[in-house]
């Protein structure tokens, strides 16, 4: 994975594990690797792998079993509601832009939906 | 923090390793130089004695040479520099090991000479019975064994003394440069190496000045134990050199003198 | 808690030119910290001094609350240039050296290390391409147990490969509680790496932050802050 340098690595590391928790590639309940393995997978500090988790298992997403390690939490509305919150997020930052940009509210929906098409019709043709 | 006899052993290994691989080329010259002889004479005028003592005393000067050279590369190595331990028992251990290193050699030396004997024995005792007189009082034993231990002795203060003196050398010059910028150096150094010298050369003279003295000793028989005195009191000040000398060095080790790097 | 290093109003002066003046610094025990600055800055010398092999400095240095220099030697890992062996010395004597010397030396890192190293150690020291006789001395720097290890330009001149393999070494290896310093003048792949940077310039610590300071406070990145130090864009009153 490549970082941001300009962008605390810790808060780098939270953001890729929570996309990974709402795309489901970490499930429900699922063991999260060692700390010490992340680290080396992600090739930054343990201790920064140990703030993002910490942080983490503040906020509930992450459950820690004495002994055992760590787990994704079991409630599906917490993950439901961080998948709601990126994106808003998302959504905000591009909604922002074009806005800037000065189109209108009609031309942004019209044009989020031309670019799906056009990418819909450019993957039937891959296929 | 290691302890003095741990040192001793961490500084021993390379050197023992060295003196082997020496002793090895050592063996190899003198086995050469055997078959040469029985090619040459025959096997029954072989003659080992000169072999064994001429190639011992041509490694066993490079067996100095190289442990000099060690003696020194070592105190100035991050390798040993680095170890857990004051620079007074590195310091010692270095000497330490490198003067068990030189006896080792000679040790090995004397068993070559013995087995070299055993091999041409008749020649050796031959010689023995027409030069030595075994009929030896309780007082010439004596005077034999003090000369032997007083040799041995001052054997083994000559090499301190001039591992310490080149170790002193090295280490006056290396403070200096910690101090000096290198123009100074320059000049310092050459009035250091001067002085030195002329220290060096008046510590020559006064060693063949002692050396005819012990030379009279053994020649001159009636006054063995007058002079013996006189030359027990040499070493004794030549010891207390070397402790004097050791110790500036370890001053000038824990106070200026680094590793190269 | 004791910090792992600290160093009190270090002065160093060789050939009557001045080295390092005023130095204070601070490391916590755990810490992975990057030591940057130009070439002579006086990194390698602030190295040696903490190691106890450069002498004749003022000020205190204590490691682990040890100001002696000899019991000091014993809680730091120093990657030496293996300077002291033969060319001919085969790495396994080397690791014996190292085994004998250290009792904190671990067999099983050593071993684990110079397997995932990729290091055959049956080789003699003067066969080894620098990349290599780098990740030696990696090798047997991390295979102590050690307090505080330093790291004197662990990636000079090596390939990018070996720099990987010796920074995942670093992660999978270094003990929690050990404080790590690394010397660089070149940040960017060890960016990730560091909890804390320090800064050497004009003969002294001119900046110690931790690395997400340096990210939140000034938006910079690493090497980005760094640079700006240098060329004196970030002046000492904002630090």
């Amino acid at each position: 994975m490549q970082f941001d340098d300009k962008v605390p690595i810790y808060y780098q590391i939270k953001n890729y594990l929570y996309h990974r928790m709402v795309a489901g590639e970490l499930g429900l309940g699922e063991k999260l690797p060692a700390v010490r393995q992340l680290a080396v997978d992600l090739t930054v500090n343990v201790n920064t792998v140990q703030r993002a988790l910490r942080e983490m298992i503040d906020e509930g997403y992450i459950a820690p079993q004495r002994g055992r390690g760590n787990f994704v939490t079991q409630d599906a509305t917490k993950i439901a509601t961080l998948k709601q919150q990126l994106t808003t997020t998302y959504i905000q930052d591009l909604y922002g832009q074009l806005h800037a940009l000065k189109l209108t509210d009609a031309e942004i929906i019209a044009e989020i939906k031309t670019y799906i098409q056009q990418r819909g019709d450019a993957d039937d043709q891959r296929n | 923090m290691t302890s003095f006899s741990h040192d001793f052993r961490i500084m021993w290994r390379p050197k023992f390793r060295n003196m082997n691989q020496l002793l090895f080329f050592n063996l190899i010259a003198v086995v050469i130089t055997m078959v040469y002889q029985i090619w040459q004479l025959g096997l029954a005028n072989l003659e080992m004695i000169s072999t064994v003592v001429g190639w011992g005393l041509v490694f066993g000067f490079v067996a100095f040479v190289l442990l000099t050279r060690q003696n020194e590369q070592m105190l100035v190595s991050d390798t040993y520099r680095l170890l857990p331990t004051s620079d007074t028992k590195l310091y010692l251990a270095n000497l330490a090991t490198s003067l068990v290193s030189l006896i080792y050699v000679g040790a090995v030396q004397v068993v070559l000479v013995l087995i070299g004997t055993a091999m041409t024995g008749k020649t050796i005792r031959n010689w023995f019975q027409t030069n030595v007189n075994f009929q030896m009082s309780a007082a010439d034993l004596r005077n034999v064994a003090l000369y032997g231990t007083t040799s041995v002795f001052w054997a083994v203060a000559i090499v301190l003394w001039i591992w310490v003196f080149i170790n002193l050398i090295h280490f006056g010059t290396n403070t200096i440069s910690a101090f000096l910028p290198n123009v100074q150096q320059r000049i310092v150094k050459v009035i250091l190496a001067v002085v030195l010298t002329w220290v060096a050369i008046r510590f020559m003279s006064w060693l063949a000045q002692l050396e005819s003295q012990v030379y009279n000793h053994f020649t001159a028989v009636s006054d063995i134990t007058l002079n013996a005195t006189g030359i027990w009191l040499d070493l004794a000040s030549l010891f207390v050199a070397i402790a004097v000398v050791a110790a500036l060095n370890i001053f000038m080790m824990k106070r200026w003198v680094e590793a190269k790097y | 808690m004791t910090n792992a290093i600290e160093i009190t109003q270090l002065n160093y002066r060789k050939n009557t030119k001045t080295i390092l003046t005023d130095v204070n610094l601070q490391l916590a025990p755990g810490k992975i910290v990057g030591l940057l600055g130009e070439n002579g800055a006086g990194k390698t010398t602030l190295m040696r001094l903490i190691a106890g092999v450069a002498k004749n400095a003022k000020g205190t240095i204590a490691v682990h609350g040890e100001t002696r220099e000899a019991p000091r030697r014993a809680f730091v890992s120093f990657s030496e240039a293996l300077q002291g062996f033969r060319p001919a010395d085969k790495l396994s004597q080397i690791r014996d050296f190292y085994a004998l010397a250290y009792p904190d030396f671990s067999a099983k890192k050593y071993l684990d290390l110079i397997t995932f190293l990729q290091i055959d150690d049956d080789q003699k020291l003067a066969t080894l391409s620098k990349g290599t006789r780098e990740k030696f001395i990696i090798a047997l720097t991390l295979s102590r147990e050690a307090a505080v290890y330093l790291l004197d330009e662990p990636f000079n001149g090596i390939d990018s490969m070996s720099r990987k393999r010796i920074i995942s070494s670093i992660i999978q290896w270094k003990q929690d509680s050990a404080t790590m310093v690394i010397s660089d003048h070149y940040v960017s792949e060890i960016a990730a790496l560091l909890d804390e940077v320090v800064i050497i310039k004009d003969h002294t610590v001119c900046a110690h932050k931790s690395s997400d300071q340096i990210r939140s406070e000034f938006g910079l990145g690493i090497e980005a802050f760094y640079e700006s130090i240098y060329e004196g864009d970030i002046h000492d009153d904002e630090l």
